[in-house]
């Protein structure tokens, strides 16, 4: 059996388990009637104390500033999710990555993904929208890629798949390096620890926590800009 | 198939590359049939380079439709019987004594300009009486740092410059009102001596620190005496080049520079001896080995690296022609001065200093190699008559003189891998050729030491080929400026980064030393000139009438290293003073440099 299928035969296992909760217990809210119910907005507290609030406003433009990498998020992040798989609270993970541009003097920007909940395409789609061209895509579970707007969608610039081996070092040096590409430098990519027991060990939760992302998705809803805050 | 002409292929066996070139002979001339290049298998000289002479000659034979039956003859050269190789020694060294500086490129300090204060914890700035410099550990965040400053700032304190463990200096910089500078990324930042007085200096973009670089300005702001001032030089000059820097003046806080010994080497000549330290440098090396005349024979002080590349070489060629090692001697030394990055002993913040290296290579030369037991086995499995025919040197200028344009006297420069050959054939046919170490091995070696690559194999690549940066996925610049667009996305992981332009592909350069196409460029031009241009003069010189270069009139180049998109032109513009005509050699008007001992081979008229 190859990977792609014992990925499928999770999956079905874990989304029939889903059903079968779901059908023993009251309906849940349907995720359209939830999506709609006016600005959306979610707050979390990071390890240190830190708060940070979030919330969608208008649709996300395309940017022109140069000096930009916009950082997409998955429908769910900091609202109905709000700690990666390994337990980092949003609010840090967040900081982290901003910081990593901020100190190699670029801005972050955020934007929300409604519709989608692949984190290839979501970083593809906040490569476009970046003035810079280069974007980072996250999901709730931490997932993250590193894109650049020409690229296809399934390729990448550095991609981060085994989010239970992302420490918040690693997140900032992710949003180091995507700054560095949008200043044409050259970085050596992050180096990634790779660890075989990950996908055993957290196979059934990483597929349950992208089921409850993705059934936060609204069919053609447009990307948001996300307003970021942190407070003490 | 051939009525009148009889077929002779001349075979070249190389330390890298077997050539095969087969013409046909009529008494009205020669004519070109075909021609084919492998890999050498094994090394040069021995029994094994049989497989790839096979592997060759069949390929050139297919090439013009010819079987074995067809050959009249094969003939093989009386390989040059020297090998070289190389040794290197780091020959200085820089050491930190306590917290006396920290000097280094972080990515991204914060801030600019230059500050002067105590040291004092972020946690504990209260000296409302002096400027104070903030040291900031690994476990305070930099918003938290942020906070603390500003906190000391409206408490009146004078915070003027800031030292941090982490990657903050921008995120602190950003949240102050006021400009200060910040070095950060001091790994260890639990040595800086608080409560001394220490100066901060950080440079804007694309400029280096002025003020702490230089011993007079370390002076200024610490009030030296002169006999002070001099122990600070070496303080300063670990600093020249660093974009931020900072000094403290703590106790029996210093920087030492000082020279590692390397061993001695002692070069024997046929008009005397002379002994000196490698440590003293390229230049005196090669100095004292041009006063002893003609080299007889270079001996190493036993335990050093200069001893172990002697012992190295002798019991290579040892090996090769089962001869006693005491028979054999060095007949040439190259010596060349490079650098190396190397970590500073007790510094602060990791940083490397560029330590001078001296680079070494040595050969050594005995009366033959055994190639008639190659050319026999080679018979004994073609059925062909198989010859040794002529040295090296000779063959390779016949072969040059096919050139058009090229006539008596002519001087040939064989840029190879492991040596610099030289041969020059005068107007009555008189021939005179000498081998010298140090080629593109050598080079390869300077590439890999001065980018600080620890990857031969990058650096070779480096040598042998220009450079483009892919600046975006659709196009690349390369480094004259030029600009080529592609019509399919290049790969994601050549993105944003400088590349080699191989042949066929696209290799890019991952080095965490932020290398510049610039600097890649300069280094690998350097090294080349280093190694093939003054090996060149040498061999040149050596083998012109009168030892003097304006009486050699033109020079051919062969071998592989001809082929270098650069080497040519360095070495036309540099042998343009002397009136000498440089170029690559052009075989019968048609074929490559390489194949000119093969030719030569082939239409040596000895052999018949």
């Amino acid at each position: 059996m190859n990977e792609q299928e014992l990925v499928k035969l999770v999956t079905e296992k874990v989304i029939e388990a889903l059903r079968q909760q779901e059908a023993a217990s009251a309906p849940p809210p349907a995720p359209q009637a939830q999506a709609s119910a006016g600005a959306r907005s979610g707050s979390c507290t990071g390890a240190i104390g830190l708060r940070m609030t979030v919330r969608d406003l208008d649709e996300a433009k395309q940017g022109a500033a140069p000096d930009e990498v916009v950082i997409g998020v998955a429908p769910a992040f900091a609202l109905s999710q709000v700690e990666t798989i390994n337990g980092l609270s949003h609010s840090d993970v967040l900081r982290e990555i901003a910081a990593g541009i901020e100190e190699e003097g670029l801005h972050p920007r955020f934007v929300r993904f409604r519709d989608i909940s692949d984190v290839s395409f979501i970083a593809q789609r906040a490569a476009k929208l970046s003035g810079s061209g280069i974007g980072i895509g996250i999901q709730s579970k931490g997932t993250t890629v590193i894109h650049q707007k020409d690229l296809f969608p399934l390729t990448n610039l550095e991609l981060f798949p085994q989010a239970p081996l992302i420490t918040l070092e690693i997140y900032r040096h992710i949003g180091k390096n995507a700054a560095r590409y949008a200043k044409g430098q050259s970085p050596v990519p992050v180096e990634v620890t790779n660890d075989c027991m990950v996908r055993p060990k957290f196979q059934a939760r990483a597929a349950i926590l992208h089921i409850k992302e993705t059934q936060h998705i609204v069919e053609g809803a447009a990307p948001v800009e996300l307003e970021v805050k942190w407070h003490a | 198939m051939m009525e009148n002409g009889r077929l002779i292929a001349g075979m070249d066996i190389g330390n890298s590359t077997t050539e095969v070139v087969i013409i046909e002979r009529t008494d009205s001339g020669i004519r070109y049939l075909s021609g084919a290049m492998t890999e050498t298998t094994g090394v040069k000289g021995t029994k094994d380079n049989v497989a790839g002479c096979i592997a060759a000659l069949d390929e050139a034979l297919r090439q013009g439709g010819l079987k074995y039956a067809d050959l009249a003859q094969v003939r093989l050269n009386q390989a040059a019987p020297v090998i070289s190789d190389l040794s290197m020694d780091t020959i200085s060294e820089t050491k930190v004594i306590g917290s006396a500086m920290i000097g280094h490129n972080p990515d991204t300090p914060g801030g600019e300009g230059l500050a002067v204060g105590v040291t004092a914890p972020i946690d504990a700035l209260t000296d409302r009486t002096q400027p104070l410099v903030a040291v900031i550990p690994q476990e305070v965040p930099y918003y938290r740092a942020a906070e603390l400053l500003l906190q000391a700032m409206k408490n009146g304190v004078s915070v003027a410059a800031a030292i941090c463990r982490n990657d903050d200096g921008v995120l602190i910089a950003n949240r102050l009102p006021q400009v200060i500078p910040i070095v950060d990324e001091v790994r260890n930042i639990e040595r800086v001596e608080l409560g001394v007085p220490a100066a901060v200096e950080v440079a804007g973009n694309g400029k280096c620190i002025q003020t702490l670089s230089n011993p007079y300005g370390i002076a200024g702001i610490f009030g030296l005496n002169a006999q002070e001032t001099r122990d600070a030089i070496p303080v300063a000059r670990s600093l020249i080049g660093c974009r931020s820097g900072v000094v403290l003046r703590a106790k029996g806080a210093s920087v030492q520079v000082s020279r590692i010994r390397a061993g001695t080497v002692t070069i024997r000549g046929t008009k005397g001896v002379r002994e000196l330290d490698v440590n003293a440098g390229a230049e005196e090396i090669l100095k004292a080995a041009e006063s002893v005349g003609k080299i007889t024979d270079v001996l190493g002080e036993a335990g050093t690296n200069v001893g172990a590349l002697v012992t190295r070489v002798k019991n290579g060629m040892a090996l090769l022609t089962d001869q006693p090692v005491d028979q054999l001697h060095i007949v040439d030394l190259h010596a060349v001065d490079t650098f190396s990055s190397v970590e500073v002993a007790g510094a602060l913040a990791g940083e490397a200093a560029m330590e001078n290296v001296v680079l070494l290579a040595a050969m050594v030369q005995t009366s033959a190699l055994p190639m008639q037991a190659i050319a026999d086995e080679l018979s004994r499995r073609t059925g062909i008559f198989v010859r040794v025919a002529g040295r090296e040197a000779e063959m390779a200028l016949r072969g040059a003189l096919t050139t058009p344009g090229a006539g008596l006297p002519l001087a040939i420069l064989d840029l190879g891998g492991g040596s610099t050959d030289a041969a020059l054939i005068t107007a009555d046919k008189t021939v005179a050729a000498v081998h010298h170490a140090g080629a593109g091995e050598m080079v390869t070696k300077i590439i890999d030491l001065e980018l600080d690559l620890h990857d031969r194999d990058l650096a070779e690549a480096i040598k042998k080929y220009p450079l483009a940066k892919v600046e975006g996925l659709l196009f690349l610049r390369f480094e004259d400026g030029s600009v080529k667009f592609v019509s399919e996305p290049l790969p994601p992981e050549l993105f944003a980064r400088v590349v080699i332009v191989a042949e066929d592909t696209l290799i890019p350069i991952k080095s965490s030393k932020r290398l510049s196409i610039d600097r890649i460029a300069l280094v690998r031009r350097e090294a080349k000139r280093k190694v093939f241009l003054v090996n060149a003069l040498r061999a040149l010189r050596a083998v012109a009438p009168d030892g003097r270069l304006q009486n050699i009139g033109s020079v051919a180049l062969v071998g592989g290293s001809s082929q270098d998109f650069e080497i040519p032109d360095l070495l036309a513009e540099a042998l343009a003073p002397y009136r000498i005509t440089t170029g690559r050699a052009n075989l019968l008007g048609r074929l490559a440099p390489h194949s000119a001992v093969a030719l030569g081979l082939a239409m040596s008229e000895k052999a018949e």
